[in-house]
């Protein structure tokens, strides 16, 4: 059975390009055009992940968010927002949203958070992460690739964790920046690109398949060769 | 004539002064009454009293010899004095009649008497005092008090012709100065109306005189030049905004027609799209970014506010940005306090902070270097970026503040309009200064930071 989306969304055309993008990425996926089509549906519980747009008609999405969560429903939730305030965001997650997105994305933004959303969560006991000949230990801080051992800085560590364990995804630099620096802002600039071309050149040897790919655009993706 | 300065306060003053006026004037003629006519009469009153009492004291047989006593000596003919038998007839004295309604109780009345003497009748108006005699008999004396009249009159004509024509002329002098001050607030209006209609130019007449009108009109006018100049800022940065927008759309608008007028390939056509996105990111980063200034300008304070420690962020920075630098040719180091805890928003201040390593790397020569000092001074906590490029001219060191402010030596670097306002904006929040501090070389931006 495929994996089904929800997208709660106001707006016809983002709408269309939302569940295009989804469906591109093999998902089910419903559109709910007001906030009690959307409340009703995602009180059903049958999907995996939903996206809801904060400002809709009739029923607000924060409210359809708090709802659902009291109700008992843990499906994840991805808010969109057009809005421009500074807590908007903190206001989004305390909703009981998962993450959250400002309007205007791109659409590789979107799937990619979709993706990391529907990634269940490792399990916490592993202490060692492989894709493909890469090793990751997490107890001795070592990482190797066949038998050759990396030689990374900290933060380079980190990059390499979060890839592994989201390994065959695309990840996006604000992604990488939130999850590895936990800082939230949008680096205007390629300092993120600076840091992954360090880790691949570290990574991907002269002669070796590469494993850290660039995505066009915002992204990166670790692959087994 | 128009009644409308009736209204005006400066009337309503003149009223009030003036009605203060009159009864002061008022009080004063009252108290002179009272010392003058008022105890003369209040002191021949008690000398009635006092001497009926003598006689009623007295055999009463000496009644008559006192009656002839007082009437002796009066030449202005002012006195009464008459004694009445048991049967109310006169038995001596110049009452032609015992006067009707008259109480011989030895307190003083208010009665109508004939007098009778050497010039005939008269009917005059007096205060009597009488007492019943021990032999039967009245004895009733009583004082005119007619020789006070010319008194009377000429404190009554010191009233008409002081106190009318002064209130009138006040009243006159309210209504001038009403309608003057009418003319005045009407010529400002008129003004007010010009420059309201969208004459923002015009300024609000003043007449020179230093008057409290002038002073008012001063203090409008300096307020009407800071208007006009905000409203000329908000205008260029209006164009700005237009300008910064267009450039990347012109580029958007001309990539694609030439991707769709002569793209061979697939490859050709994703590569006119490519440029597309870029440009469109590029004016859609404006508009977040003005949109971000304009929600922490008038954002809710403390939303995101916690305890941060400003140099795990500033040792976060230096990390983030050390390849960066590195690449560069670039020295980046931070000195100074390693930890220090504040109150703010940890994702703005990264930012922020963020924001002036990465202008100091931009436009720092190869081989120069960036430097983030953090110290604490005696009230403050001072964070400074300091690097070894060009500077910031000192006539510009304000401007670069404002919002797509571009010094002509930054003209060509991307995206430097708007970081160092959303600096500005982001610092504002907090309650924090920041400024560009007076160096002769390379340049130095301080924050400066209230400690928790």
């Amino acid at each position: 059975m495929s994996t089904r989306v929800l997208v709660i969304e106001d707006d016809p055309e983002t709408a269309g390009e939302i569940v295009a993008e989804l469906s591109s990425h093999g998902f089910h996926v419903d559109w709910a055009a007001t906030g009690s089509t959307g409340m009703e549906r995602a009180g059903s519980g049958d999907y995996d992940v939903m996206t809801v747009d904060r400002l809709l008609p009739e029923i607000d999405g924060l409210t359809i968010v708090e709802t659902i969560r009291a109700g008992g429903i843990k499906t994840p939730v991805l808010v969109l927002s057009a809005l421009a305030e500074v807590d908007d965001r903190v206001r989004g997650l305390k909703a009981g949203g998962d993450d959250y997105l400002t309007k205007p994305f791109a659409l590789v933004e979107l799937s990619a958070r979709v993706d990391a959303l529907l990634r269940r969560p490792a399990d916490p006991r592993e202490t060692v992460l492989r894709v493909g000949p890469l090793t990751l230990d997490l107890i001795e801080r070592k990482a190797q690739r066949g038998g050759r051992l990396l030689d990374i800085l900290p933060r380079e560590f980190q990059l390499l964790e979060y890839l592994m364990r989201h390994s065959g995804q695309v990840v996006t630099r604000a992604m990488l920046f939130e999850e590895v620096w936990h800082y939230r802002f949008d680096p205007r600039t390629n300092l993120v690109d600076v840091h992954m071309g360090r880790l691949r050149r570290k990574v991907d040897a002269a002669g070796e398949t590469p494993m850290v790919h660039s995505m066009r655009g915002t992204g990166f993706q670790l692959r087994a060769p | 004539m128009r009644l409308s300065f009736i209204g005006t306060t400066t009337f309503r003053w003149t009223i009030t002064i003036s009605a203060a006026f009159v009864s002061a004037a008022l009080f004063l003629v009252a108290v002179i009454y009272q010392r003058t006519i008022g105890s003369n009469e209040a002191r021949i009153d008690d000398n009635l009293i006092q001497e009926v009492r003598t006689v009623t004291a007295e055999d009463a047989e000496n009644a008559l010899v006192r009656v002839q006593a007082r009437l002796m000596e009066d030449p202005r003919r002012v006195r009464f004095a008459a004694l009445f038998g048991p049967d109310r007839q006169l038995i001596a004295g110049n009452m032609n009649s015992y006067p009707s309604d008259f109480i011989a109780n030895g307190k003083v009345h208010d009665i109508v008497a004939e007098r009778i003497d050497s010039q005939g009748i008269e009917v005059q108006t007096a205060h009597a005092v009488g007492a019943l005699l021990g032999n039967g008999n009245t004895y009733i004396i009583a004082r005119n008090f007619d020789d006070f009249a010319p008194l009377k009159e000429s404190i009554t004509e010191t009233v008409t012709l002081g106190l009318f024509p002064a209130t009138i002329l006040a009243l006159v002098c309210g209504v001038l100065l009403s309608m003057r001050t009418q003319s005045r607030i009407e010529d400002i209006h008129q003004m007010a109306q010009r420059i309201m209609a969208g004459h923002l130019h015009e300024r609000l007449p003043s007449r020179g005189t230093r008057d409290d009108f002038d002073k008012l009109v001063d203090i409008m006018n300096a307020m009407l030049n800071q208007i006009e100049h905000l409203m000329s800022e908000v205008k260029g940065v209006g164009d700005d905004i237009a300008h910064d927008l267009r450039t990347p759309l012109t580029r958007v608008r001309a990539a694609l027609e030439r991707g769709r007028d002569s793209a061979q390939t697939l490859e050709d056509l994703r590569h006119a799209v490519d440029k597309g996105i870029i440009g469109i990111d590029q004016a859609l980063g404006v508009t977040t970014a003005l949109l971000r200034i304009a929600a922490i300008e008038h954002g809710q304070r403390n939303a995101g506010f916690g305890e941060v420690d400003l140099g795990s962020i500033i040792a976060a920075i230096v990390e983030l940005y050390e390849p960066a630098a590195e690449d560069k040719n670039l020295r980046l180091v931070s000195t100074g306090m390693s930890h220090i805890l504040l109150r703010g928003d940890r994702d703005l201040l990264f930012e922020a902070i963020s924001n002036l390593v990465d202008n100091a790397i931009k436009f720092t020569p190869a081989g120069g270097t960036v430097s983030i000092e953090l110290v604490r001074t005696e009230h403050n906590v001072l964070l400074r970026v300091v690097d070894t490029g060009p500077g910031i001219p000192a006539p510009e060191r304000e401007a670069v503040f404002r919002r797509f402010y571009r010094s002509d030596k930054s003209r060509h670097a991307a995206g430097m309009g708007l970081g160092l306002a959303l600096v500005a904006a982001i610092s504002k929040l907090h309650g924090f200064r920041v400024h560009v501090a007076d160096r002769d070389q390379g340049c130095a931006i301080e924050m400066i930071c209230s400690p928790a």
